[in-house]
């Protein structure tokens, strides 16, 4: 939370020079300035950022590799190491990772495989820096895309409802982190909790606290990106749409940590469905990828995996129960059903990423049916 | 945004209630940062 006041602290002050300057300049500073302040708090982070942008853009531009297939494998695997080696080395309580080297390493990732599909141009590397060093989204994301970055920078114009939107959207960002996240959730309902003598309440009003704090955190976070992101002209991609008003899970995860969660579809599920004609191994191995990105551990393989098993029962009971699926998602009623039946599948799958060790894991699911 | 409050109030009544929302979230996040542990505590009374 220090690191992303100062990080918004400095948005704020250096947004009259952003917007001072002739627009040709305005992505060169602000890449400046993400420089400047990343090598102030997190030289390792920026020196690698760097140094695989510009490896990768060494691929696109000279011939070393013959082939398009190798130049997208290096260009792939280039971000790739970095990412599995510290995400690894995190998980076993050796090295800290990188500040957002996770979501650095997607949108490189996004960009090596867009240039091989030829979706996209190769960038220059001055682009392709202007995109990687965009401060308002280093921290907690959103993995936005280049494209849209782009079109966004080509469209940058002062406009004093953006830059108002930009600060309410900071506001609202601030309102979720600390009172509704930190205070309701995480502080007051934790508290009532503890004072539950009943098993199976407490735990219950746990693992809403800790779904809720969850979701207000994570979409405070990505207001704060979306509208420091304004701030400086820039649109950001949405990152949440209301996930607990989704009636299945399928439609939950077009709704939750939406530039993770279309990323994973678009790299992972759309290519696996295409090369194995099979679309629940491609199902399963994107939310793997997805759970993984988080962490590297048995816990969250687990979570990611009964993530797919709920995605895979909504798509067949889809199918062999078209009157229930009709009601719960035509009817008002049924819609809220819906809700609440998704709002608690999704808490509950938490319990896999809340306990610590399987010992615990066991514990929590004991009290729930003692 | 918040056109919706000019079907009900005339335009300056609406912006004094968009101004109070406004000072009620601002102090809602001060005082939630404000009475976390080892903060300064400036606003319990």
């Amino acid at each position: 939370m220090i690191l992303q006041a100062i990080f918004l602290i400095v948005i704020l002050l250096s947004s009259p020079l952003i917007w001072s300057v002739p627009n040709y300049w305005k992505a060169n500073v602000m890449a400046i300035i993400t420089f400047l302040l990343l090598a102030w708090v997190a030289p390792l982070s920026v020196l690698l950022m760097v140094t695989v942008a510009f490896l990768q853009w060494s691929v696109w531009k000279y011939d070393f590799f013959k082939s398009s297939r190798s130049k997208v494998i290096v260009t792939v695997f280039l971000p790739l190491i970095p990412l599995l080696v510290y995400k690894w080395k995190f998980a076993t309580g050796q090295w800290l990772i990188p500040l957002g080297l996770s979501y650095y390493a997607f949108r490189q990732i996004h960009v090596a495989i867009e240039c091989y599909k030829a979706e996209m141009q190769k960038p220059t590397l001055l682009a392709y820096l202007q995109y990687l060093l965009f401060l308002p989204v280093i921290l907690i994301g959103p993995i936005h895309r280049m494209p849209d970055f782009q079109r966004s920078q080509r469209r940058m114009k002062w406009n004093a409802s953006l830059y108002s939107d930009g600060l309410e959207r900071i506001l609202y960002g601030l309102v979720k982190i600390d009172f509704l996240g930190n205070f309701l959730f995480s502080t007051q309902l934790t508290q009532i909790a503890r004072g539950v003598h009943s098993h199976a309440l407490r735990l219950y009003l746990e693992v809403i606290a800790f779904t809720g704090n969850t979701y207000f955190q994570f979409a405070g976070f990505s207001d704060l990106a979306i509208g420091a992101g304004l701030l400086w002209g820039i649109r950001v991609m949405e990152n949440f749409n209301a996930p607990f008003m989704a009636t299945n899970m399928q439609d939950f995860w077009r709704r939750w940590h939406i530039s993770l969660s279309s990323w994973c579809r678009d790299y992972v599920f759309q290519p696996l469905a295409a090369l194995s004609r099979n679309r629940w191994i491609a199902l399963i191995s994107a939310m793997l990828v997805l759970a993984l990105w988080h962490e590297i551990s048995l816990r969250y393989i687990v979570w990611g995996s009964v993530q797919a098993i709920l995605i895979l029962l909504t798509v067949n009971s889809r199918k062999k129960t078209p009157r229930v699926s009709g009601f719960i998602n035509g009817h008002p009623l049924g819609r809220w059903i819906g809700r609440i039946w998704v709002f608690h599948l999704f808490a509950f799958s938490c319990i896999f990423i809340g306990s610590e060790n399987i010992a615990s894991l066991g514990a929590n699911f004991k009290h729930i049916f003692h | 945004m918040y056109s919706w409050l000019l079907k009900y109030f005339p335009k300056p009544y609406a912006l004094v209630l968009i101004f109070i929302w406004y000072f009620i979230l601002i102090l809602l996040v001060i005082y939630t940062i404000d009475m976390q542990p080892g903060r300064f505590r400036y606003l319990h009374w």
